[in-house]
């Protein structure tokens, strides 16, 4: 003992002693993980039950019919200030709305005309203007789609379909 | 002589069969983390989406994996008297 420092009686475990992690303890820490994965799967899953329980949003106005020449498009807002969502007339008598955030990475989408596409620029997605639905590009989902209904000479958002 | 030889073996043997049981356990979790963790993927994926219905069978499989991990884990945990015995 005379060659033993007095540091090593006074903290005799080493440092590799201490760090030293056996099956058991890497055993029991992969049960916290799966109980991590279990607790993250039930917490979108009661997310998931709010937001489908949660009330339809208000109608919104969008505007008239004679603002939006044919082939022409306008964002609003739906069913909220932060949520932007695209108008499009592909005919005389025909409008379509979409979400404006891209499926993929949430990019604002545009309306091209003349293909009658939905363009995202950011990484080249595109969507059909008629139903929302990916024709191109890294996108995994469709648009989100509006529900539209037209009051006379008015265009108001009713409702969302995912 | 003779009795401590066999004795070794015993222990030998005996710690060659919990070692097994352990890996295997280990190789189970990882297992069971992995479907969870596919679970959790179509889980965010269809909340993003707005496809709620498969939200709450995939929380439903994510908790019998853990069930599942708790149940295995038993096995390897240092033993009480009278606890459970696996292998």
């Amino acid at each position: 003992m005379a060659g033993t420092p007095a540091w090593k009686d006074d903290f005799p475990i080493s440092w590799a002693d201490d760090h030293y992690v056996t099956r058991r303890e890497f055993t029991k820490s992969l049960v916290l993980v799966s109980g991590a994965a279990c607790a993250a799967n039930g917490t979108l899953a009661a997310l998931g039950l709010r937001d489908a329980r949660a009330a339809a949003p208000e109608p919104v106005r969008i505007g008239t019919v004679r603002d939006l020449p044919v082939g022409g498009s306008r964002v609003f807002e739906y069913p909220g200030p932060g949520a932007p969502c695209l108008l499009v007339r592909l005919e005389e008598d025909r409008f379509e709305a979409f979400g404006q955030k891209c499926t993929h990475l949430g990019c604002p989408v545009v309306f091209r005309a003349a293909t009658r596409k939905l363009h995202c620029p950011c990484h080249e997605g595109y969507f059909s203007a008629e139903d929302g639905r990916v024709l191109a590009g890294p996108p995994p989902r469709p648009l989100p789609r509006i529900e539209l209904e037209r009051r006379g000479d008015e265009l108001w958002a009713i409702g969302i379909r995912r | 002589m003779g009795d401590r030889d066999s004795s070794l073996r015993a222990r030998r043997a005996e710690r060659a069969r919990e070692m097994s049981v352990i890996y295997a356990v280990m190789a189970c979790l990882v297992l069971l983390i992995l479907v969870q963790f596919l679970l959790l993927m179509a889980a965010v994926d269809g909340y993003l989406a707005g496809r709620w219905a498969g939200l709450l069978p995939a929380a439903g499989g994510s908790a019998l994996c853990f069930a599942a991990s708790c149940a295995l884990v038993r096995c390897v945990v240092p033993r009480r008297e009278g606890g459970p015995r696996c292998g």
